[in-house]
């Protein structure tokens, strides 16, 4: 095995890197991993600066006991690049953060705030240019929160009230074992306005700005100040309403020091001092440079200019295998993990310099990854324990890592009395532990999670970015690498997985072929999709940390935001209870005009519609006007809204939002502009994820005051917004259809034919594209003008034809360009749902190629017409049937009867090896069942129907699936009524395969006679093909007969040669079980239809003679 | 039967010795069940000890065996495995179905190779890349190689020489004292659209005897079987969309190849109402699609399988005429060959597969194929006299020889259709040429 990591000797010339790309076979796994290999022996030859330390370093960062089951395997590429210690005195510690938190400490001398314990310390997390590992402890910042000064409040008060609420927060307390005196640290006299409405133009007002000891203590002082609080002699009872009480520590502290998420933080020389091993205190962590600076004297870089750039962050995907036992979901405290594969790579760099596989039982190597065996599972989770601090990543992620494999991984380490194991943070004694949390949002829905805590390094599970992103059909790795980068994984069985882990090390090999596999495709589809790049630009530019964008929901964005904002004009948020309540209303829809255009269609669209209104109109919680309020102002001063709210103008003061908004969209524009010129291909995603950011979070405002249960809604500026918006698309449609017309010299009078939100569809009745375009970009320009800056109506784009089913329901082929279509453009229609089959996406799918690309109505109805008779006949692909949910309770937690419980129950019986765990998405078809039975009871295995020949019920699919959606699409373009006669009636409904099921019911009993091929005639000897009637023409039936065979045979020879391919081995047996796979019913039926076929084609007896 | 008069002579048609040697491409029970790894296995396991040999005789005594697995670094060693050719072109099912969901279809092409196909080899638990002396565009996939060399620091294989196992033994062909022929003909394309039988009619009349100078006549009377290596229909009689097409639109529809079966019937008869005939089927044949293609059926031919001369045979097809023993494919192994390859020629490729004792290493990879359990029966295990392709562009013949002093007649038989030519082979001799039929009337 150690013959294989032998350092590269210098011989022969390097032969140039063929690119190997995403899309290549996937076979080529092994190949690939052998050429990164080869790739990083030329790198090291290149810059072969001495660094080749074999042996482990000093006590910093990378030092294992020579007694660790790890120190055989030690490879020097793990450790950070090891620099000489910085000198206080001269160096400036440059480094770009990645997360922030909070902890309770003791006060260090010569640091600002109180002297007395315990004191709340921030501890920044954050790698520097060179790779280096750095954490901060940041000083004195101590929280704080504002109440309204009673009336005739002096500040000589200030004491009296501190000493009162101190005292009440102090007996609130339950028990006080840090015994402290002082919760409430001060109370100080300010100036400020709240940011909810207008108040004048004197609207600042004093304010008590109470600073407590550390974070918890706000929420009692909140409370008690809320409920009724008196300072003695001073002021009775009375209860005050907080401001800025609801604010995270970390979003304070990040707000006041102008904190960005993941910006470039620098520590002046002689501004800080340096943690090492003989300082007091000690370090704590395993960071290569620990400091403490005090919080007001390191510099936050804003992510401008050269502060855009991305440290060289090291990236750790890694995942688990573990011996299930047959038909159980791996349990930890059961259940041995017999693999752990693990990729390093640095952010910006293409391909992972780390890959090894830990194993437990001896494993054959494997070129381009280092294996490392152990004979004990407890020695191995320990050695990857120390691997990964060790390598000390800053980021950890894979494929659900957080629900899954990392809490396995701590429960089995607890099970085996591994007590070094959950020792993975940054910080050296901290334990992580997993806690249960739920999380909702609007944009989610409830979903259940798992928290552990990893200080200082962020998890950043694949999964949970792709189900945040997108909406996929399945969010299994194999599908969504599929989906993403055209590429298939292998998926094997747990039970698979246990006999190759039990076999010997060549088939331990095999598995660990498949576990790098899993850990290599994340960073994959990590670096395909952008995901780092863009969530931190995302924290850039809403200043939150990184994790909470992955943690948190999009409130905290704002609120982030609004603060920055409030505090430069001296503005205070009030802490709003939150409520259920109603949200906010959607946008206008004019009613569209249904039908199938055959000329194009202009869209007209207002660019981000309700930032820009919140802009015109000069929208904002701080330009609200109470009715009381706008009697002292004359008429010129504010608007009425549609809704009937009223807003002072931006002349008497600019709203905040607005001028949020402002710098949002401008910023975008400058990074769009930026990304035209860029040419550096990682800046230009850095670019990118900057404008989509920016995007996102300009539009995520509205929402922000118009969710009820956030953290300040007000409904007031959310129903002005789209008042503001119904109006103008009203206006709009207006001015088209006044303008437009054979009067004013056009040739046709333009017509709306539909509206929705920000956008209105034109039929200007020409026959061109260019000439749409043309009327279209002219109406843009036209009507903008009416409307105050800068809410501008561009011309995006023509559809030619346009397909209008309904509201929201829509399709056409997209031209940006006069001459030639950018895309087939689909909304609302059934090509991505989920809750549907394949074969209706695919279907629909294809109809609209036919009616909008190929412009053949006539096509699409026969297509539609051919694939309704394959359902009849049994002829399609049943993967295009399955119907898949997510087994998530068990039967009896479910209210109603559910098809997929129903059918896993009944597989459990049958067998309860195979049968679908909890937690296991299900897929099941509806298969044909006694009359009346109810669906849930139909449902069925698809793997079971294959190998019983269980006939499907194609009624169902056709009328619970396809009805509908095909009725929709059809019904604009060739009526109404004549849809469905032309569909569901008619010849091709007629011809019929009726399958015979194997087993159940009646068959025991049935005796098979065999029908005459030709005409199916009941036979009287078995052994014959046909009857005497057909029999002149039996050379016609064979031949049609042996065609079909012929067809089925070139299929089922590549299908299976796919799998061999697939899987990279010739000569071993294909175990994949993916259901994903597009071929893996396939496969399975084509077996089946083959041994079918030849049964008919023996019927006519042996060829030869 | 024998007997065709014409100026008053009369010729007799030699009787000849014959003996079907291909029972081991008929199969009786089909399973499906199966998949093609045993094929593959047993392919590797039982060209081992032939390659063991090889490589020994060839690399010397000491050579160093290894399996992968057992490899060490830098170790001169000798590996025996399969090729497997790693192409990105190749055509794919997978990405079919995606096309379906609207992605970019995949072009037709001739070939399929690019310079970016890597070279695998493969023995029963690893694979490894091969570099160094062999190139990848010569290699087919499915061949069972020694390759020597040394695993380098990069994990790949650097190959400094290679080598295919020996051909098998070969018995000495009967010697005959007077020519006798056998004529090889295929690709006869009945169907094809615009085309006419003139040419076809006029290949029967020499064979029966019924046209051709007295000297034609004497030397087509010596003609003692003739093998129709496949494509006797044209590939327009296909329907390429069967599992397509829906089946209310197919009931009704008459299989395309029902009129051009007729048609060969016709041409079967009257070629065996005076000679053997063997007729092999093809890949556009009414037949099964996977190798070993299986007879075309009797049932098809109701005047042709009146004649106890005409017999229907497997494709591979192997059988001894007068102690010559012939081994032969209608083509399709050839043709797949030439798409996975940078090889343009039919002989090349024909002798490629006959180095490699291995009629269709290609199958199961890319040429459908039975999925054979514990054996394949498309390895040589005995040499053949004369090793033949059906449906190639042109004709051409070589000798190639053994190193066990084996010669074997490699004949590329030109399809009919196209060509207007059959090769009229002398078992005396073994020498063979191209008899090329032109009627004016076709050319226009």
């Amino acid at each position: 095995m150690d013959s294989k990591r032998k350092p590269p000797m210098s011989t022969g010339p390097s032969a140039k890197r063929a690119r190997n790309d995403f899309e290549d076979d996937p076979s080529t796994f092994e190949e690939e991993l052998a050429l990164l290999e080869k790739v990083e022996a030329e790198m090291s030859q290149a810059s072969s600066v001495g660094s080749q330390q074999s042996t482990p370093p000093g006590s910093r960062g990378g030092s294992i006991p020579a007694s660790s089951k790890l120190a055989p395997y030690w490879n020097p590429k793990w450790i950070r690049p090891s620099l000489p210690p910085p000198d206080p005195s001269k160096d400036a510690i440059v480094f770009q953060q990645i997360d922030l938190e909070h902890y309770i400490g003791s006060p260090i001398r010569g640091m600002p705030g109180s002297t007395v314990g315990p004191v709340p310390i921030i501890r920044m997390f954050g790698i520097t240019m060179e790779g280096q590992s750095v954490m901060c402890h940041i000083h004195g910042f101590t929280p704080y929160f504002y109440v309204p000064a009673p009336e005739n409040f002096r500040p000589e008060h200030c004491r009296h009230f501190k000493d009162a609420l101190n005292h009440m927060v102090i007996n609130d307390m339950r028990s006080n074992k840090d015994n402290i005196s002082q919760a409430v640290l001060a109370v100080e006299l300010v100036t400020k306005e709240s940011i909810y409405g207008y108040h004048g133009p004197n609207g600042m007002r004093p304010f008590l700005k109470i600073t407590v000891a550390y974070p918890k203590l706000i929420a009692p002082s909140k409370r008690l100040l809320e409920s009724g609080f008196a300072v003695p002699n001073l002021y009775p009872v009375r209860g005050y309403q907080t401001f800025e009480s609801n604010i995270d520590f970390e979003i304070r502290f990040m707000v006041d020091t102008d904190v960005l998420g993941c910006n470039w933080m620098e520590i002046p020389a002689d501004q800080y001092r340096l943690r090492s091993s003989s300082s007091i205190p000690a370090p704590v962590s395993q960071c290569q440079i620990e400091l403490d600076v005090a919080y007001d004297r390191f510099v936050s870089h804003p992510a401008d200019g050269e502060w855009q750039k991305v440290a060289p962050f090291r990236i750790l995907s890694f995942d688990i295998e573990c011996a299930g036992r047959r038909g159980v979901f791996p349990e930890a405290n059961k259940d041995s993990v017999i693999q752990i594969s693990n990729m390093v790579i640095r952010q910006g760099e293409r391909d992972p310099f780390i890959r090894n596989v830990f194993t437990l039982n001896t494993c054959a190597p494997i070129v381009g990854s280092q294996v490392l065996s152990f004979s004990n599972e407890a020695d191995m989770l320990k050695a990857w324990s120390e691997f990964v601090n060790v390598v000390d990543p800053d980021i950890l992620t894979g494929y659900n890592i957080v629900n899954f494999d990392i809490p396995y991984l701590i429960n089995r380490a607890a099970a085996l009395k591994v007590s070094t194991f959950p020792l993975l943070a940054r910080i050296k004694d901290s334990r992580s532990v997993i806690k249960e949390s739920t999380f909702q949002s609007k944009q989610m829905g409830k979903r259940e999670n798992k928290v552990i805590n990893i200080e200082g390094r962020v998890q950043f599970d694949l999964l949970q970015i792709l189900q945040r992103d997108y909406k996929l059909r399945s969010y299994r790795l194999n599908a969504v690498s599929y989906h993403f980068l055209q590429e298939q994984k292998e998926d094997v069985q747990h039970s698979i997985i246990t006999d190759l882990q039990n076999g010997n090390d060549q088939t331990r090999r095999r598995l660990a072929v498949y576990c790098l596999k899993d850990a290599m495709l994340p960073l994959r589809l990590l670096d395909k999709l952008m995901c780092i790049i863009n969530y931190m630009e995302m924290a850039r530019v809403t200043g939150v940390p990184l994790p909470y964008l992955l943690t948190r929901g999009q409130q905290i964005k704002v609120v982030s935001q609004l603060l920055r904002k409030a505090k430069e004009q001296d503005l205070v948020m009030p802490a709003h209870k939150v409520e259920a309540g109603e949200d906010y209303t959607g946008g206008y829809v004019i009613d569209p005009t249904r039908g199938y255009y055959k000329i194009p269609i202009a869209t007209l669209d207002f660019s981000s519609l309700y930032p820009s209104i919140m802009q015109a109109h000069n929208l904002c919680y701080t330009s609200l006007l109470s009715p009381s309020q706008r009697e002292k102002m004359s008429a010129d001063e504010f608007i009425k809204t549609p809704s009937g709210n009223y807003f002072v103008k931006s002349s008497i003061r600019k709203g905040i939002l607005p001028e949020i908004l402002g710098d949002l969209l401008s910023a975008r524009k400058r990074a769009k502009a930026d990304l035209k010129k860029e040419t550096d291909p990682l800046r230009k995603k850095v670019l990118d994820g900057r404008q989509l950011a920016l995007k996102i979070s300009a539009n995520s405002v509205y929402g922000f005051t118009g969710a009820q249960v956030g953290k300040l809604p007000c409904l007031e500026i959310s129903q002005s917004v789209t008042a503001f918006g119904r109006q103008m698309i009203e206006t709009t449609r207006q001015l088209v259809q006044d303008n437009y017309t054979i009067e004013k010299g056009y040739k046709h009078n333009a017509e709306v034919i539909y509206g929705d939100t920000d956008s209105v569809m034109v039929k200007f009745g020409v026959d061109t594209v260019a000439e749409s375009m043309e009327l279209g970009k002219e109406a843009a320009q036209m009507i903008s003008d009416t409307f105050p800056h800068p809410i501008k109506l561009e011309f995006e784009k023509v559809y030619y034809p346009y397909l209008l089913i309904n509201k929201k329901r829509y399709a056409g082929l997209f031209y940006s360009r006069p001459d030639t279509y950018d895309k087939m453009d689909c909304k609302g229609i059934e090509t991505v749902r989920r809750d549907n089959c394949p074969l209706v996406a695919n279907m629909i799918n294809s109809c609209l190629q036919k009616i909008l690309i190929g412009r053949d109505p006539e096509g699409a109805v026969d297509h539609a017409k051919q694939t309704i008779s394959d359902l009849l006949c049994n002829r399609i692909d049943i993967s295009q049937l399955v119907i898949t949910k997510e087994l998530t309770k068990t039967g009896e937690e479910y209210a109603g009867k559910q098809a997929h419980v129903e059918l896993a129950a009944r597989m459990r019986k049958r067998d309860p090896g195979s049968a679908p765990a909890l937690g296991d998405r299900v897929p099941y078809v509806i298969i044909a069942g006694v009359k009346g039975a109810a669906a849930f009871e139909k449902s069925e295995d698809p793997i079971y129907v294959l190998e019983n020949n269980i006939p499907i019920d194609t009624r169902y699919y056709l009328d619970n699936q396809l009805k509908m959606p095909l009725l929709r699409i059809f019904e604009p373009v060739i009526g109404e009524h004549k849809a469905q006669a032309v569909l569901f009636k008619g010849e091709h409904t007629l011809t019929k395969t009726k399958v015979t099921s194997k087993i159940g019911g009646l068959m025991a009993f049935a005796k098979k006679r065999s029908t005459c091929i030709g005409c199916k005639t009941p036979l009287d000897k078995d052994n014959s093909a046909v009857c005497k009637h057909c029999k002149n023409i039996e050379t016609e039936i064979y031949q049609k007969e042996v065609i079909h065979l012929n067809a089925l045979e070139e299929k089922f020879g590549r299908l299976w040669t796919q799998c061999q391919r697939c899987q990279g081995s010739l000569h071993e047996d294909i175990l994949c079980t993916s259901r994903d796979c597009p071929i893996f019913y396939m496969r399975k039926k084509v077996q089946k239809d083959l041994a079918d076929q030849d049964a008919i084609i023996k019927r006519f007896g042996v060829p030869v003679w | 039967m024998s007997e065709e008069s014409t100026d008053n002579v009369t010729f007799q048609r030699p009787s000849s010795t014959y003996e079907n040697l291909s029972t081991r491409f008929l199969q009786k029970d089909r399973n499906f069940q199966r998949q093609y790894a045993h094929l593959y296995a047993e392919r590797l396991c039982s060209m081992r000890p032939r390659l063991l040999e090889t490589a020994k005789r060839r690399w010397g005594e000491s050579v160093v065996m290894r399996k992968l697995y057992e490899m060490k670094a830098e170790e001169k060693c000798c590996i025996v495995g399969t090729l497997f050719k790693s192409m990105e072109l190749k055509p794919s099912i997978l990405k079919e179905i995606s096309e379906d969901h609207n992605l970019v279809p995949q072009p037709a092409r001739d070939k399929y190779i690019a310079d970016s196909d890597t070279l695998i080899l493969e023995d029963e638990l690893q694979r490894i890349v091969l570099v160094g002396n062999v190139d990848v565009q010569k290699a087919i996939t499915g061949v069972v190689v020694a390759v020597s060399g040394h695993e380098r620091d990069d994990g790949k294989f650097e190959v400094d020489d290679f080598c295919m196992a020996d051909l098998p033994v070969q018995l000495p062909p009967k010697q005959l004292d007077e020519d006798r022929y056998v004529v090889l003909v295929s690709g006869l394309g009945l169907g094809e659209e615009g085309h006419h039988l003139m040419n076809l009619q006029l290949l029967l009349d020499l064979i029966t005897g019924q046209l051709g100078s007295p000297e034609e006549q004497e030397v087509y009377s010596k003609v003692v079987r003739v093998i129709i290596a496949g494509n006797s229909l044209s590939r327009n009689t296909q329907q390429t969309d069967v599992l397509s097409t829906a089946k209310y639109l197919s009931r009704k529809v008459k299989a395309g190849t029902v009129e051009a079966v007729k048609a060969l019937d016709d041409v079967l008869a009257q070629l065996a109402s005076c000679v053997a005939v063997d007729v092999m089927p093809g890949p556009s044949d009414p037949a099964f699609c996977f190798l070993p293609q299986q007879p075309l059926h009797r049932c098809m031919f109701p005047q042709a399988s009146v004649y106890p001369t005409m017999q229907s045979v497997t494709n591979p097809y192997e059988a001894s005429v007068d102690g010559v023993r012939f081994l032969g494919s209608s083509g399709q192994n050839i043709t797949d060959i030439f798409q996975y390859t940078d090889m343009e020629d039919g002989i090349g490729i024909l002798e490629a597969t006959l180095s490699a004792n291995h009629i269709a290493p290609t199958a199961p990879d890319t040429l459908a194929c039975y999925p054979y359990y514990n054996e394949d029966p498309f390895i040589m295990s005995e040499c053949p006299h004369v090793y033949f392709a059906g449906n190639q562009t042109k004709f051409q013949s070589r000798i190639f020889k053994g190193n066990a002093g084996q010669k074997v007649l490699l004949v590329t038989v030109p399809r009919f259709v196209s060509s207007h030519a059959c090769v009229l082979l002398n078992l005396r001799n073994l020498q063979c040429t191209p008899v090329v039929f032109s009627s004016n009337i076709g050319s226009e």
